[in-house]
């Protein structure tokens, strides 16, 4: 029986490291929440409390309409990552469809092309932007932030709807087409309704990386464009007294990202690398 | 519109988009990169590749140089053994392997500023942070993570090993539920050990998806910027700067944008080796 009991020590010791190395990964994210829910002092004491009296305080002080508006903040991240969103969508998808179906001179290179923006500095389409920008008046504005955010979901959509059209068999559309119906009949009747799933997958991955950016946002945004990520940036000068002010606002910033991310964990892989591995 | 015209329709608007967002930019920091070109001052005059030669000397952006390379190269490498670790960790296990995964999963997903924030003030912070506390029962005095000038470095990879080992893990968690089954059972037959099994086959089958995490870590390493500016903003003094940081100071502290861009320039250069290297290697297209 000596093997069988080797195995179940390894199966034993496998769970503990993996249940030790997830409260070492959750530990930072479940401070950070119950932060949100202490009061004042609570926040400040030290040794720190893991047991108190939960309050809403933190949460009704950043939602209401005082001096920082975090509403305003996340609601800006809403549109500006939907509009993005959607424009991605309406030139991608064309694109994306054609990598998938057609043959052209230049398509190699032009998706190395589409690739390659991915690994490409964010500072170096920063800079132009924000030099353009401040002469055409274009700073702190939805539409000048969404379209800097192309550079970050243009590529992720082409790449990812890709992977998924690929994945729909040459043979139906031909079967189809030989039946009559043109091949822009064909895309809507029978290749989208196909590619259902990976069209919500690819929003949603999309979605994600869109909600986390900073490095534009913080730039190219002011009081009136600022969106979530930005906004508990701006809570760091009162962060020396209101530790639990900014951990509701940095809780309510993630929320929208967790739950999305935990319902798409398995196409999650997929967008993380572009579509060069399926999870 | 006939089938040999049809694919330039589509992909033009896409195209268009793209180049004038990425293409113009690049060449628009290029023509900077040659120009003593300052915001502040409305100065604006050319002067050839003095911008290149001044880093070569500047002091600030070796130190930067010698940061990027460090960060780099200890974070990936960190969060290369530890994903694989628990990747292979959740290879064995069978069940609660998805309840595993998805807390493992949580520091990816969570928002890299929000969270560099909470390890400065919660986590990290000498006097009041979390990690101090367990700590006291081991080291007798509070240890100034992130403002201690020799510590502030290792501080911040910390930060990006604790978020972005779930990307490395997920990917080759990925990787090994692809591969196939012969050569582990003929392992088995043969009597390999679990160490003999991983360092000959699990390792040498998975050295693709290998390639890839570590091309996509090596890239975000050297971009990195929300982690290392909301926990140290490059300090202290220089300590956590890194080529990206040094050209965002440059670019939006001293609006000195002609030096900014060569930096910049330089970052596109390494950005294009590496996508290359991930496109001969690695790309999805077959």
């Amino acid at each position: 029986m000596r093997p069988n009991l080797n195995e179940k020590m390894w199966i034993a010791s496998s769970y503990l490291i993996l249940l030790f190395l997830c409260v070492i990964f959750t530990m930072p994210i479940f401070w950070l929440v119950l932060t949100s829910f202490k009061d004042r002092m609570t926040a400040l004491a030290y040794p720190p409390k893991f047991l108190f009296n939960p309050t809403l305080d933190n949460y009704i002080e950043v939602l209401a309409p005082t001096r920082m508006p975090f509403t305003k903040m996340w609601v800006n991240s809403l549109i500006i990552n939907s509009m993005a969103l959607a424009i991605s969508f309406a030139i991608g998808l064309p694109a994306a469809y054609a990598f998938s179906r057609l043959d052209f001179r230049g398509k190699s290179n032009l998706m190395f092309y589409v690739l390659s923006i991915r690994f490409a500095p964010a500072i170096g389409f920063l800079i132009p932007f924000y030099i353009i920008y401040r002469m055409f008046n274009l700073i702190d504005t939805h539409i000048g932030v969404t379209l800097i955010y192309q550079t970050i979901s243009l590529p992720l959509v082409i790449w990812l709807m890709y992977g998924y059209f690929i994945e729909v068999p040459k043979e139906l559309e031909e079967a189809a087409m030989v039946d009559g119906c043109s091949r822009l009949k064909v895309f809507f009747k029978i290749t989208l309704p196909l590619v259902r799933y990976g069209l919500a997958a690819t929003a949603i991955l999309t979605l994600i990386f869109l909600w986390n950016e900073l490095l534009f946002a913080f730039i190219l945004t002011g009081n009136n464009a600022k969106t979530a990520p930005v906004g508990v940036w701006s809570y760091r000068g009162y962060t020396q007294i209101y530790w639990g002010q900014m951990a509701a606002a940095s809780t309510l910033t993630m929320l929208p990202v967790l739950v999305f991310g935990i319902i798409m964990q398995r196409q999650l892989v997929r967008g993380l690398v572009l579509g060069a591995l399926k999870g | 519109m006939g089938e040999k015209h049809s694919p330039y329709f589509l992909i033009l608007p896409a195209f268009l988009t793209l180049f004038i967002i990425t293409i113009f930019p690049f060449v628009y920091c290029v023509g900077l990169s040659f120009l003593d070109y300052n915001l502040k001052f409305k100065s604006t005059i050319f002067v050839g590749l003095q911008n290149y030669v001044g880093l070569l000397q500047d002091f600030r952006f070796l130190n930067s140089l010698k940061n990027t390379g460090i960060y780099t190269i200890t974070a990936v490498l960190s969060e290369l053994l530890l994903g694989l670790l628990i990747a292979t960790l959740l290879n064995e296990v069978k069940r609660g392997k998805n309840i595993f995964t998805t807390f493992l999963t949580l520091p990816l997903l969570s928002t890299p500023v929000v969270m560099s924030i909470t390890f400065k003030n919660l986590i990290l912070h000498t006097t009041a942070g979390l990690l101090n506390y367990f700590l006291e029962f081991f080291i007798p005095y509070p240890i100034p993570w992130l403002a201690d000038p020799n510590l502030a470095l290792i501080s911040v990879i910390l930060i990006d090993v604790w978020q972005w080992t779930p990307f490395v893990m997920l990917i080759l968690h990925a990787g090994l539920q692809g591969l196939p089954m012969e050569p582990f059972e003929a392992a088995r037959v043969d009597g390999a050990s679990r160490w003999q099994t991983f360092k000959f086959i699990t390792v040498p089958l998975l050295k693709p998806i290998i390639i890839i995490a570590l091309l996509f870590r090596v890239t975000d390493c050297i971009k990195a910027f929300d982690i290392i500016y909301a926990a140290t903003e490059g300090g202290p003094g220089v300590a956590t700067e890194t080529m990206n940081l040094y050209a965002f100071t440059n670019a939006f502290v001293y609006l000195n944008m002609g030096y900014a861009s060569a930096i910049v320039i330089l970052m596109f250069l390494v950005s294009y080796v590496l996508s290359t290297l991930f496109f001969k290697y690695a790309s999805p297209v077959r």
